[in-house]
């Protein structure tokens, strides 16, 4: 399973979601780590992206 | 006592010096024993007001412990009913996940504010806890809104038994004794 992790010490907003700092939210829609939002808070390093293939 | 040969008393300097003095000492231990008395009442009710003062204090905060209990309450039964409801909707009744995208989207958008409805209205109430659960759950149903590709609405099913496990530890922290406490309010 794919999650977003907010590493910023700020809360953040990715389409309707809100993510609080160091909070992490299994992605569900692939196409969100492609959307330019996403895109722009890998690049500004607020979030990462985890790849769990354990689960 | 010297008498005029008409009975009349007679002024004497050496009797009347004494009696002044007497009843100046008495007039003086009345007053200080009346200032002792009304120190001592002055005292009484000086601290008489700081007890009912805390007493009042007292009284409020569990007033206003119990009307935030019972808003929490309610809060922790909305909150729990509206989660039940969007797992019964979205995996009980049939057919929820199987229509179309943007079906899928509209019914994902009516989950998503029947959850956060609660939330929001009593969101000033809770602890930090508690609001990170429902959002990890609303950031999940969000993803359905819009129009969710086929890919998406595959891994929501997939995430069933993952929804199922966030609403049970949401359950676990809606109980309003452990809201309440963890508000540090009333500590």
């Amino acid at each position: 399973m794919t999650k977003i992790r907010n590493i910023s010490d700020h809360v953040i907003i990715i389409h309707y979601m809100t993510l609080g700092s160091g909070e992490a939210m299994p992605v569900l829609d692939e196409g969100l780590l492609e959307s330019e939002d996403v895109q722009a808070l890998i690049a500004a390093g607020d979030i990462e992206v985890i790849r769990d293939d354990s689960h | 006592m010297i008498t005029t040969h008409r009975g009349w008393p007679l002024p004497s300097a050496a009797g009347t010096l004494p009696d002044v003095g007497v009843e100046l000492i008495v007039a003086v231990i009345a007053a200080v024993v009346a200032l002792i008395s009304a120190a001592i009442t002055l005292y009484g009710q000086v601290r008489i007001a700081k007890y009912q003062g805390e007493v009042t204090r007292a009284v409020e905060k569990q007033k206003f412990l119990q009307s935030l209990y019972a808003d929490i309450g309610v809060y922790c039964t909305e909150q729990n009913a509206a989660l039940r409801e969007a797992y019964l909707t979205l995996f009980e009744r049939e057919g929820s996940l199987d229509a179309d995208g943007a079906t899928v989207g509209r019914l994902a958008s009516k989950v998503d504010g029947e959850v956060m409805s609660p939330l929001r209205k009593h969101e000033a109430l809770l602890d930090e806890r508690t609001r990170a659960k429902i959002y990890e759950i609303h950031n999940v149903i969000a993803q359905l809104r819009g129009t969710p590709s086929p890919a998406t609405i595959s891994n929501f099913k997939s995430f069933r038994n993952d929804f199922y496990g966030l609403i049970e530890e949401a359950r676990e922290l809606l109980r309003p004794s452990a809201v309440l406490s963890r508000t540090e309010i009333s500590n």
